[in-house]
């Protein structure tokens, strides 16, 4: 039998770890609800046009969203319907592959596939690719949350496989796919790169992609002062809509 | 009975509806996935040809992408030293040792709201540090301490899902024999999660060896340093210059970054796969 052993020090070891962890989470929190206050409260003259920005936003959000959920949908079906528990499997792991890929790379190849012109919509066009495999992460998902049980039940009584799909599994795992659609939204509204590189000098921008920018000398110029409070409304809209997405289906696994 | 059902004109149609839109979505589906794969390939076959290109020239070109290598792998290495402890020790304690389920999930709510914001911001609380209170801190450090900051709520999550992961018959039967709860997890449920932990770190490493968003914007603060420009942010900059060795240097860096994401991230997905639903 293992002697028994002091758990004092293990125990608080961990609890510091916990105790630091949580509190750099909570001075990040801080600084960014600090931004976010400044937003809303000062009167600092900002040099750029934020409902302008936020303008910009919505377009290419909606964009790519429009790209992206019906690729990442149709994926999603794929695995669920057509592809057999093998391929399921096989396919997964690149799954997730392409849906943590390095949005620089997406930047790269949108630039380089234009080869010197650069179309307006092309930035929002390829966000929409780029958040496809996501969609189809988070919708399998909530399709595998759907209980399987009702749909073989729907089959056996003779509805077909489209009738299962439309009457059983989608009212079934509903809420689930609406916080994924808004889960997907917030990566949309938060993704600056490839909005940064790959849209004309000229063009709209977007609240995300105006940092980038400035950091990299390609549009207009903005103290650091612009750059927080844009950073303050950015992470105010994300973490609202995260917030709703996880009171909509809380998920364990993203 | 199922003659009657076949043979009925309505259902039969919508059978043929049903296979027609599943088809259409089997096809498209399977065509999303083939681009991206095509995308990574071309990326990674053209981003050869262009390491040599980079590191034959006789210009900076190849200095600035050796340069780059080696600032990358500092920053990954000095950020997995910074938030691979704390983020496992931290979701260890979280998840398994305090007593209130209340306070596990208040705090889970909070890492996961951090997790989900926006790469710029963490750059932005980056530069919040260096003209604050780690002002004069070299730029390495001050990048490692940034991406520590993201990986930190990532790793505490993914350490959570792996623990979440092992069946809770194993606890039950572990405190049904006399253990501790630190005990418990020690003997019982780290071994089964050390997998699907480790995979969730590699995950965010590599992450963190992509991240270009919340470095670039240390750029604005940083300004005569050039120790915390890794491979992304070598690509952005090329690509902001123009020009045929900045387009040769953003090939090249941009496919030892796809090289690296994909070599990790499907040998550390394979290592989660262990309690995976199989349907």
């Amino acid at each position: 039998m293992r002697a028994q052993r002091s758990e004092t020090l293990p125990t608080l070891v961990l609890a510091a770890c916990a105790a630091l962890a949580v509190g750099l989470a909570l001075a990040v929190l801080a600084v960014v609800a600090g931004d976010s206050v400044a937003f809303v409260v000062s009167d600092h003259a900002i040099t750029v046009d934020v409902w302008a920005l936020c303008r910009g936003t919505a377009r290419v959000s909606f964009i790519a969203l429009a790209v992206a959920l019906p690729l990442g949908f149709a994926v999603a079906v794929t695995m669920r319907e057509l592809a057999s528990p093998a391929l399921r499997l096989a396919v997964r792991p690149w799954l997730a592959m392409f849906a943590t890929m390095p949005p620089i790379v997406f930047a790269y190849m949108a630039v380089n596939l234009q080869r010197g012109v650069r179309w307006p919509m092309v930035p929002a066009l390829t966000l929409g690719l780029f958040l496809a495999p996501f969609v189809a992460r988070v919708f399998e998902t909530a399709l595998r949350n759907a209980p399987e049980g009702m749909r073989d039940a729907a089959l056996a009584l003779g509805a077909t496989r489209l009738e299962a799909w439309t009457q059983i599994l989608l009212p079934a795992s509903a809420r689930a796919l609406a916080s994924a659609v808004l889960l997907t939204l917030v990566r949309a509204i938060g993704e600056s790169v490839i909005v940064a590189l790959a849209s004309p000098p000229s063009g709209p921008s977007t609240l995300a992609a105006v940092p980038i920018r400035a950091a990299l000398g390609t549009g207009p110029a903005l103290n650091p002062q612009d750059v927080f409070i844009i950073g303050g409304l950015l992470a105010l809209l994300t973490v609202v809509l995260q917030y709703v997405a996880t009171r909509l289906f809380p998920r364990e696994r993203t | 009975m199922t003659d009657v059902l076949v043979s009925s004109p309505v259902r039969g149609r919508r059978r043929l509806l049903g296979n027609i839109i599943l088809t259409a979505c089997g096809t498209v589906g399977g065509l999303t996935l083939l681009a991206l794969l095509v995308l990574v390939v071309w990326s990674i076959g053209q981003g050869l040809a262009d390491i040599g290109g980079t590191l034959g020239r006789s210009d900076d070109a190849s200095d600035i992408f050796i340069a780059a290598c080696t600032n990358s792998l500092l920053v990954s290495l000095l950020a997995t030293l910074g938030s691979v402890s704390l983020g496992v020790g931290a979701g260890i304690y979280v998840s398994e040792v305090i007593h209130s389920p209340r306070l596990t999930r208040g705090i889970f709510g909070m890492v996961q709201s951090l997790a989900s914001l926006p790469s710029v911001v963490f750059g932005i609380v980056g530069m919040h540090m260096v003209t604050g209170i780690l002002a004069g801190v070299p730029g390495l450090l001050a990048a490692a301490l940034t991406l520590s900051l993201i990986a930190i709520p990532r790793i505490m999550l993914a350490t959570r899902d792996a623990l979440l992961q092992v069946p809770d018959t194993m606890r039950v039967a572990s405190y049904a024999l006399g253990a501790t709860r630190l005990q418990t997890v020690r003997y019982h449920i780290l071994p089964l999660a050390m997998r699907g932990i480790t995979g969730g770190v590699l995950t965010t490493m590599t992450r963190n060896f992509g991240a270009s968003a919340p470095l670039v914007m240390l750029g604005l603060v940083l300004r005569n340093e050039t120790s915390w420009q890794t491979l992304p942010v070598g690509v952005m900059q090329a690509m902001a210059t123009g020009g045929k060795s900045a387009a040769e240097l953003a090939g090249a860096a941009v496919a030892v970054v796809v090289m690296v994401h994909v070599g990790v991230t499907l040998w550390a997905t394979s290592m989660q796969r262990r309690f995976q639903p199989l349907n």
